[in-house]
């Protein structure tokens, strides 16, 4: 089961006589599977008595160096593997090497080791991410987070996203991301490299991707490098689950529907790939209450050479289908939306260079039909964009060049056919090649690191070059505290269309902004302070400012096309505090944001607030290992309430019927308040509760799951009455919602 | 809640009705009085009071069509619009915001001369011609009937009839008209030429309620919604 495979334990007990200080020795070593020559990388290696923790390097080597004399309790765990525990005797100044072969878990282990292990990880990843990137507000999520929070149906990749500090939640039903002012479309959204346009499944109420075929999401609230473009707010860039040497088979049932993930690699991991698939049931079961179905899919096959060259294919696809409202074709709102993205990367890395390429394409579609006579309204939204692009990197004495070029080209098709009664009633084609060139420059220096960058691309509707300069700082005091600050640029030329009085627009309708608007473009600075304590801890305030410049808003009135776009001006502005804590047992975050988001219609000068506008915001998450096999969850917030233009009703009116000569009364049209309410504060509670068991191979993982847990209103818990008008409690509050299902993993 | 106004000036008519209507399922509204002015000078002013009167909504029927509503109100100005001149209606009603809005009514017109080759109801070609009305934004072109065929209970904006119209701002039009826009038509036709003003053209031709995603049509009333608008009608008959 375990050993030790030459002189596992040496004792040099090199006692100088008449020495009253005591010498520091070394414990050294290399950790292998048992049996074979293959080290295992990244076993944790603790020496509990001296609160000493190394990490296993490449090569599978550990080193901890200034061990007193004594005998210490040493313990070796790594994910998969049964832990090691022994104990060693150092001598004065002695050098202790000790080989160990961990023995593999011969069937699904128990959850404890994998949740130590993957904590740590966790720690580690949010570590080098904040040293690797020079940018405030960065925050990541793993698929252990992803999969432990509290569910609505099943685990969601973009509501996870929702619970960092600094989410803005309009509602239970919304799982869209606002990002410091930003609308949903204003994230840049990215899967191994590709973008992605259709970032939500059922209107916007669940995210697209299956959280156990994402391995980590790194989110970038405040800044972004030269690197990435097309969106003024964020990057959300998901990097795939990889296969490793210990294939695993993990899946899951729940309310909505299943989903199964197969990953592996083989023995050595350089030949690593992964499968997963999902799809919904619950059409199948209670189709006429819920006719909507959605399936998506993920792939990655990777290649890693001996010198650690990387290739990597990566396919992502979904697709989303659903009747509303009638027995027939012509009396339903039919709709399909999808996604078939696909991406080709190499990386190689050097000690003083590197250099990525990568191929990409992502085509997105929504074919919808939203009036009685299906065959006279249907809107039709393409966008289709392939990209190369080649980045590379050097290093040279205090200085780190990255630079690279990219060119995207593309077609984007919003078509309504001409006809009233659709979700769009007017017809725009456009194609564009977008080259860009993008640079920046990292020079450090007591105790500063200094990122001036730029990029320059071509736009995609006659308007020259955009050029969006960014200079980033770092002020490092101490061992663990910074001080960063961020100015940048950045224009969007693509948006989608979304009625700004909804509570949720339906499917992204994307176009390019029309020859006669402007690119939108948002002028940002933030600042963030920044501190870790130890490995497990990390605090941040952050503040940030945004002027955002020609930002769509759309108000459809008479007819539903782009002439109802105003393009408007605003401002943005905010202060998010955040600590995250990553514990072997406890993790979790807590978070307040102070936001303001205001703007003002370019058509008629009103000034408004953004809906996704919450003033205060308190939230947090708590992820709690309370034994081997039972895992509590929790997750809450208390904000503001938004601020919107309320439904009030609907009036009859009248269309000219031409053949009699007179009107015809037989409309309906809505009428929403052309003043805004804010709605009462919102707040929530939502718990999960996982427990873990073996049968056989397999570990079986029930969760249930209860949002909302005390039944708060939110705001779909208001009606209007009065005039002004006024926001009234409907006499049916809030409610519950239960979840559950179950996990299996193999 | 605000009010919806329905007006449509016609400067053939002795009276202007003002159609006074709230949100649907709203309450009844109370007293609304009704007034119109043309530069600040007070026309016609008229109110009707807190319960609906047998015959008040008699004559906004007969200029708007049917129309569906519990809590409709009619009020009745009476005063003749003069062709380019500018009006400004307002209506009050108790516990509601002042409703108003400001229209230019067309100069009249006249149809000079017109054709048509071929036989109603089957495909024909239409040629006309109509003076000129300065102040109209389109003319809308349609040929009238008098009823659907019986037992057609399509209703026409569910695409089972085709509509016709022309919107044009010229003064004269040569169109051929497929038969199948007639399918479920009687005559006698006639041919309308109608004069609108940019108001009412843009509320008639924009707007859709009969989807799952409604919307509303162009709107001038401030404080309100609905419109007032204005046109002159020219007919002529097809058929003897």
């Amino acid at each position: 089961m375990m050993a030790m495979s030459n002189a596992a334990l040496a004792l040099l007990a090199a006692l100088a006589g008449g020495q009253q200080e005591p010498v520091s020795g070394t414990v050294s070593g290399t950790v292998r599977r048992e049996g074979t020559r293959q080290v295992v990388v990244g076993a944790e290696v603790r020496v509990e008595a001296l609160r000493r923790v190394v990490r296993t390097d490449s090569a599978g080597r550990f080193d901890i160096a200034g061990v007193p004399p004594g005998s210490f309790s040493l313990r070796v765990a790594a994910l998969r593997y049964q832990t090691y525990e022994t104990t060693v005797y150092v001598g004065r100044g002695s050098a202790v090497r000790l080989d160990v072969e961990l023995a593999a878990l011969p069937q699904a282990l128990p959850d404890v080791d994998v949740t130590v292990a993957q904590v740590a990880g966790e720690a580690r990843h949010a570590r080098d991410l904040f040293e690797a990137t020079v940018l405030p507000a960065v925050t990541t999520i793993s698929r252990r987070e992803m999969q432990s929070l509290p569910t609505i149906v099943e685990p969601d990749v973009m509501r996870s996203l929702q619970s960092v500090p600094g989410g803005v939640v309009r509602s239970d039903m919304d799982a869209q991301i606002y990002v410091r002012g930003g609308a949903p479309d204003q994230n840049l959204v990215l899967i191994d490299g590709a973008r992605v346009f259709g970032t939500h499944h059922m209107f916007g109420m669940n995210g697209a991707f299956n959280p156990d075929a994402v391995e980590r999401v790194d989110f970038y609230r405040g800044g972004k490098s030269p690197r990435y473009s097309g969106a003024l707010s964020s990057v959300i860039e998901m990097e795939q689950r990889d296969g490793k040497r210990d294939a695993a088979a993990e899946g899951g049932v729940s309310m909505l529907g299943a989903r199964m993930t197969f990953a592996g690699a083989q023995d050595d991991e350089r030949f690593r790939w992964m499968l997963a698939g999902r799809s919904t049931h619950i059409d199948a079961a209670v189709g006429e209450v819920m006719p909507y179905a959605f399936r998506d899919a993920h792939g990655r096959l990777g290649y890693v050479t001996a010198r650690g060259d990387s290739l990597t294919f990566s396919g992502y696809g979904s697709t989303d289908r659903f009747r509303f409202g009638g027995d027939d074709d012509r009396s339903s709102l039919l709709g399909r939306t999808s996604n078939a993205v696909a991406s080709v990367r190499f990386a190689r890395r050097g000690k003083s260079a590197s250099i990525a390429s990568g191929l990409w394409f992502s085509h997105y579609g929504a074919h919808l039909n939203a009036a009685r006579d299906a065959g006279a309204s249907r809107t039709e939204n393409g966008v289709a964009v392939a990209g190369w692009r080649l980045d590379i990197q050097s290093l040279r004495g205090a200085f780190l060049l990255r630079g690279g070029t990219d060119v995207e080209v593309g077609s984007v098709v919003l078509d309504g056919g001409q006809t009233h009664g659709g979700f769009y009633s007017g017809s725009t084609t456009d194609r564009f090649v977008k080259p860009a060139v993008h640079g920046e420059l990292e020079w450090s220096a007591w105790n500063w690191r200094l990122v001036p960058g730029v990029r320059a691309s071509m736009s995609t509707r006659d308007r020259g070059v955009l050029v969006e300069p960014r200079i980033a700082a770092r002020r490092t005091m101490g061992a663990n505290t910074t001080l960063t600050a961020h100015l940048g640029r950045s224009y969007q030329e693509i948006s989608a269309l979304r009625d700004a009085r909804r509570w949720l627009g339906g499917p992204n309708l994307w176009f390019v902004h029309p020859a006669d608007a402007p690119a939108s473009r948002s002028d940002d600075a933030s600042v963030e302070l920044s501190r870790w304590f130890g490995d497990r801890w990390s605090a941040n305030a952050s503040l940030y400012a945004r002027r955002l410049y020609d930002n769509p808003h759309w108000r459809p009135e008479g007819v539903r096309d782009l002439s109802s776009v105003s393009f408007d001006d605003g401002n943005a502005a905010g202060l998010e505090l955040s600590a995250r804590y990553f514990g072997d047992l406890l993790s979790g975050w807590l978070g307040y944001t102070l936001s303001r988001a205001t703007f003002k219609r370019a058509t008629t000068g009103e000034g408004y607030d953004a809906p996704w506008d919450q003033r205060h915001s308190l939230n947090g998450a708590l992820l709690w290992r309370v034994a081997a096999k039972l895992h509590l969850s929790t997750e809450w917030r208390y904000s503001s309430g938004q601020s919107s233009w309320p439904f009030l009703g609907d009036v009859v009116t009248s269309r000219f019927e031409p053949f009699l000569g007179r009107l015809s009364w037989d409309q309906l049209t809505p009428v929403w308040s052309p003043t805004q309410v804010r709605h009462e504060p919102y707040g929530r509670v939502d718990v999960g509760a996982r427990w873990t068991f073996i049968v056989g191979s397999a570990l079986i993982e029930p969760y249930l799951s209860v949002q909302n847990l005390f039944g708060r209103y939110n705001v779909y818990g208001y009606g209007v009455s009065g005039y002004p008008p006024r926001l009234m409690p409907l006499p049916t509050p809030g409610f519950p919602i239960p979840s559950a299902g179950v996990n299996v993993r193999f | 809640m605000e009010l919806q106004l329905v007006v449509i000036l016609d400067p053939d008519r002795a009276s202007q009705p003002v159609l006074v209507n709230g949100m649907l399922g709203s309450s009844q509204i109370g007293r609304v009085s009704a007034a119109a002015r043309e530069a600040n000078v007070l026309l016609a002013r008229d109110s009707v009071g807190i319960s609906r009167t047998e015959g008040e909504l008699l004559p906004c029927h007969e200029r708007y069509g049917g129309f569906i509503g519990l809590g409709l109100r009619c009020v009745e100005l009476d005063f003749v619009s003069i062709g380019g001149a500018e009006y400004d209606i307002e209506v009050i009603a108790e516990g509601r915001p002042a409703a108003r809005a400001r229209t230019v009514v067309p100069e009249q017109f006249a149809i000079v001369s017109h054709s048509i080759a071929g036989v109603l109801p089957g495909t024909v070609t239409l040629n006309a011609a109509w003076t000129s009305s300065p102040s109209a934004h389109r003319y809308v072109v349609t040929i009238r009937g008098t009823q659907y065929k019986p037992g057609y209970s399509c209703r026409p904006d569910a695409q089972c009839f085709k509509r016709w119209l022309v919107a044009t701002p010229d003064t004269a039009i040569s169109v051929t008209i497929d038969a199948s826009y007639f399918e479920a038509a009687v005559g006698p036709f006639s041919l309308d030429v109608y004069a609108m003003n940019r108001d009412l053209y843009a509320y008639l031709m924009t707007g859709d309620g009969n989807s799952f995603f409604p919307v509303a049509p162009i709107q001038n009333v401030v404080g309100g919604f609905g419109v007032v608008g204005a046109w002159v009608v020219r007919s002529v008959p097809l058929q003897p």
